[in-house]
């Protein structure tokens, strides 16, 4: 066996390591800030059960937009505004999805939408204000509907 | 990302965790408030809402309800005057014997009968029950022809991608828009508009903003009182938007 060979056997597995590594750190570099941006601004609980509005989510939204814009009729637990303003992290932008929490699961289900063409895709600057005292609002109706014997929460079991 | 992280979990404290202090007396885990009945009913159709401008005291040069106008809805000129959106346009009048002067602002007159609406074959151009005549972006294709019909000049085309609108005024490419009478503030119950707060600041008070069907509202009263007349008042349109001193 000529030297040059044993060499080259024992580099081949070497380079392929190598490249192997360089692969997977290049990989790590791209995803890593991903999912930070989206999942930190997740917020804890929704308008509606997760189940909810993970399925129906373009309905409520579909179905209320031409009662807001039509006849003024606005409901703030289901505001587009709402949304993005307790998912979207104030850094997101429309052109990087994986940043984005409307965005990257649009762009991962191979689902196109308009909405951010027109609608802004950032929160509003009074967003964590403004977002506490509808929260207070709603609890206040709920309360008040509560104390006329309507029931108002619902118990989840989830899976 | 430690920094990143910490300064958005805080702001997610903020969010909900500022909220789980007032909600946590009736909501646990796993158990979530039902869709509340508290959304407003709407625009009224009892009211009608309109702009009663005095030119006498609209100060010539003066723009302070353009910059309050476009600051507030997000519009900002790309540079190229000839298809910048303008949502008021400050005007000025020379009487043609005399010579004499004076400047106004126009904007959408948000007609009782408007020919925007009568055109558009979406009918995306719409009056709300309150009188405000807005576009419904969700459904205007864009083909220009109420920007045909409108004898103010009202409406604007956008023609190139946006960025960075505001979250209660969005606007998009290959949509017409025009004067929303701020409905955001009137949705919210402020009962102004941001042209007439930035004319009452600047103490011009040129501006009045009111219920025209509410006949103890200031802006009837002074219609009642001291007159107004409407731009192009021969089409019979009965423009909301109404004007003293021309």
């Amino acid at each position: 066996m000529r030297p040059g060979f044993a060499q080259f056997g024992l580099a081949l597995p070497a380079l392929l390591l190598a490249g192997l590594a360089l692969m997977l750190t290049g990989c790590g570099k791209v995803e890593a800030p991903a999912p930070h941006l989206v999942l930190e601004a997740r917020g804890d609980q929704c308008v509606e059960p997760t189940d909810v509005i993970r399925r129906n989510h373009m309905e409520i939204l579909m179905h209320e937009r031409d009662e807001a814009k039509l006849y003024g009729r606005r409901n703030p637990d289901h505001s587009f505004v709402g949304c993005v303003d307790c998912h979207v992290s104030p850094t997101a932008s429309r052109d990087d999805p994986a940043t984005h929490f409307c965005m990257a699961c649009h762009q991962f289900n191979a689902v196109r939408m308009d909405c951010f063409q027109c609608h802004t895709d950032r929160p509003s600057d009074d967003a964590p204000t403004k977002r506490s005292a509808d929260l207070e609002e709603s609890i206040e109706r709920h309360l008040a509907l509560q104390a006329d014997g309507i029931e108002t929460v619902q118990e989840i079991s989830t899976p | 990302m430690s920094t990143e992280n910490s300064a958005n979990v805080s702001r997610r404290q903020f969010i909900t965790g500022a909220a789980t202090a007032v909600a946590g007396l009736t909501v646990a885990p796993g158990v979530f408030l039902l869709k509340t009945a508290g959304a407003a009913n709407g625009a009224d159709p009892a009211t009608r809402w309109g702009l009663l401008i005095d030119t006498s005291k609209c100060a010539d040069g003066c723009t302070a309800c353009v910059r309050a106008c476009h600051e507030e809805n997000g519009v900002r000129s790309l540079g190229r005057p000839k298809t910048d959106a303008q949502w008021i346009r400050k005007v000025t009048l020379t009487e043609r014997e005399t010579g004499h002067q004076h400047s106004l602002p126009v904007m959408c007159q948000h007609c009782e009968k408007p020919p925007c609406v009568d055109v558009c074959p979406t009918k995306a151009s719409f009056i709300r029950p309150d009188g405000i005549v807005l576009v419904n972006k969700h459904t205007c294709i864009g083909c220009r022809y109420c920007m045909m019909a409108c004898p103010y000049k009202a409406r604007s085309f956008i023609h190139e991608p946006l960025t960075d609108q505001k979250p209660h005024a969005p606007r998009g490419k290959g949509t017409v828009e025009s004067c929303t009478l701020c409905v955001h503030k009137v949705d919210r119950g402020e009962g102004t508009t941001a042209c007439v707060e930035a004319c009452n600041k600047d103490g011009h008070r040129a501006m009045v903003f009111g219920d025209l069907n509410d006949p103890s509202s200031e802006i009837s009263r002074r219609l009642r009182q001291e007159g107004s007349s409407a731009i192009r008042a021969d089409l019979r349109l009965n423009p909301a938007v109404r004007y003293q001193g021309i």
